[in-house]
């Protein structure tokens, strides 16, 4: 886990983690979490395998271990925002920890805000785009 | 900043001068006799500065929270209540114009307050929920176009003087205790009955009583966006800088105060050295790092308020910690400073006052659960080293 981090920091210098502004990379992910109520979108996450058990699956687990939600995420549709569902901004960090262990992903600092963690399917869009990021790289 | 708007805050800040003097003149007997600052919020109101964070588009005269900031410390080193009551009014706004533009009604309530100094409150406190300002227990009830709301709510500052109420609630009676509405109550659509009194150690003039809310209003009035995001988007940062400034103006007062002792025992030399004036230096210097630490998180803040991030919010909670700490041990050194001049009421060196009020900054939102809620983010801090090995 250590050894990727290391690779990960060494390929693209980590920018400030305060006052990250809009990057390239960042509006690109917006354009993802945008599209990601329509609904060819949401059946193609729903039906990626990772691991035997579909992504948006195994991100209702973990919003289940780690969100501390005052409601059922199982029932929980996946453009539901999960902010009005209980979840508080130190919970997305354990959260975050959580996804990048499940997914072998590593957020970077500019996906570290609000927007990320809106719902499953915005959480869907975010490890998508760093998984494809990974395989692109 | 173009220069009409310079000389508009120049102005803002010349009036909170006149506004500053009467709720300094005013502090003590509204400690004493635990009441409204009537005569310093009066000020505030004639002086047009409730009104003076409205933007230009909108006719104001725009005032950031730099500045804000500014007229909250001054505020709050001349009458700890007023600087408070200033500071809670502004969140509110804050919050009206940060989240709740694109709604009519809203907006027609910013633009009223341009002719009419009118005075906003916040009912976010409810019995029941462990002091958590994201549960609610009580929910909006519709009725057609019309709403009620019937809250317990344990504590409302100023309840009683303000104009409109922002109060927390459920969106409906179905919703999760945290799928909360923000909704803007006017004083005719409420009825107050106090519940408990505001007898405390400090902050008395905040008159921070409890209520059963009783309040009929329309559809209309709920703002548009969840409270989720405006808590996230502009309620706690803003809340934490105008506290913190409250806070430090408090500092600076009683410093203030402990400069004037040593100053007078200075000019009647014992032939000793002076005891208070190595503490002194001391204390300046831990107030020069408090008005630091605030400016530096206001900058962090004003840069990413369109895109905040996990680590702006970490900065925001451990403003909020050290302020309140620092604030108070400032204070008490000042105490010290003064010794029994200090802890007298009444008279020139006497802190007894700002010892009391300061005290209130570490219960504002329990420290401890700050801390908790801040420890919880440090992780993205551990993670970020780990990164850059």
């Amino acid at each position: 886990m250590i050894g990727d981090c290391e690779s990960v920091s060494a390929h693209e210098p980590l920018p400030s983690l305060i006052g990250a502004h809009h990057s390239a990379k960042h509006e690109n992910f917006s354009g993802i979490a945008t599209n990601c109520t329509d609904g060819n979108f949401l059946k193609r996450l729903r039906f990626q395998p990772y691991g035997g058990v579909p992504m948006i699956a195994r991100i209702r687990e973990l919003v289940d271990n780690f969100g501390g939600l005052s409601i059922d995420v199982m029932e929980l549709p996946e453009t539901s925002d999960l902010y009005s569902a209980g979840l508080k901004s130190q919970a997305c960090v354990e959260l975050m920890l959580g996804l990048e262990e499940a997914f072998e992903v590593e957020f970077p600092d500019e996906l570290l805000t609000r927007s990320t963690f809106r719902s499953l399917a915005s959480i869907a869009a975010a490890v998508s785009s760093l998984k494809e990021g990974a395989v692109a790289a | 900043m173009t220069a009409l708007r310079m000389v508009q805050s120049a102005h803002g800040l010349g009036r909170a001068a006149e506004a500053v003097a009467t709720a300094a003149e005013f502090a003590d007997p509204v400690d004493r006799d635990n009441r409204f600052p009537t005569e310093g919020v009066g000020a505030l109101k004639s002086a047009g500065l409730l009104s003076i964070a409205i933007p230009v588009a909108l006719g104001g005269e725009g005032a950031s929270l730099s500045e804000l900031c500014t007229i909250a410390q001054s505020l709050g080193g001349a009458c700890a209540s007023t600087g408070m009551i200033f500071a809670m009014h502004q969140i509110c706004l804050a919050n009206l114009l940060d989240c709740a533009m694109d709604s009519e009604w809203h907006r027609q309530l910013a633009q009223r307050m341009l002719t009419e100094p009118l005075l906003f409150a916040s009912a976010t406190t409810e019995g029941g929920v462990g002091g958590d300002l994201r549960q609610s227990i009580c929910a909006v009830e519709p009725h057609g176009d019309r709403i009620a709301l019937t809250k317990e709510a344990s504590v409302i500052s100023y309840g009683e003087h303000a104009d409109a109420i922002f109060a927390t609630a459920r969106r409906d009676a179905d919703a999760a205790l945290s799928d909360q509405v923000l909704v803007v109550l006017m004083k005719d659509q409420c009825a107050l009955d106090r519940t408990s009194t505001w007898d405390t150690l400090g902050m008395r003039g905040t008159c921070s009583h409890g209520y059963r809310l009783k309040a009929q209003a329309e559809v209309c009035q709920i703002m548009p966006k969840p409270f989720a995001d405006i808590a996230a988007d502009s309620m706690v940062a803003i809340s934490h800088l105008l506290w913190s400034s409250v806070w430090c103006g408090i500092a600076a007062a009683a410093l203030n105060r402990a400069q004037t002792y040593v100053a007078a025992q200075a000019r009647n030399p014992s032939g000793q050295a002076l005891p208070g004036a190595a503490r002194l230096a001391e204390i300046f210097g831990r107030l020069q790092s408090i008005e630091a630490s605030i400016a530096s998180v206001l900058e962090q803040w004003e840069r990413a308020r369109s895109h905040p991030t996990f680590a702006v919010a970490l900065a925001i909670n451990a403003l909020k910690l050290s302020v309140s700490t620092e604030a108070l041990a400032v204070v008490n050194d000042a105490l010290l400073i003064c010794g029994l001049q200090g802890y007298k009421n009444g008279g020139p060196y006497s802190v007894g006052r700002h010892l009391r009020d300061i005290h209130s900054a570490r219960l504002m939102i329990s420290n401890d659960r700050i801390a908790a809620a801040t420890g919880q983010l440090m992780l993205i801090q551990g993670r970020r080293a780990r990164q850059e090995k």
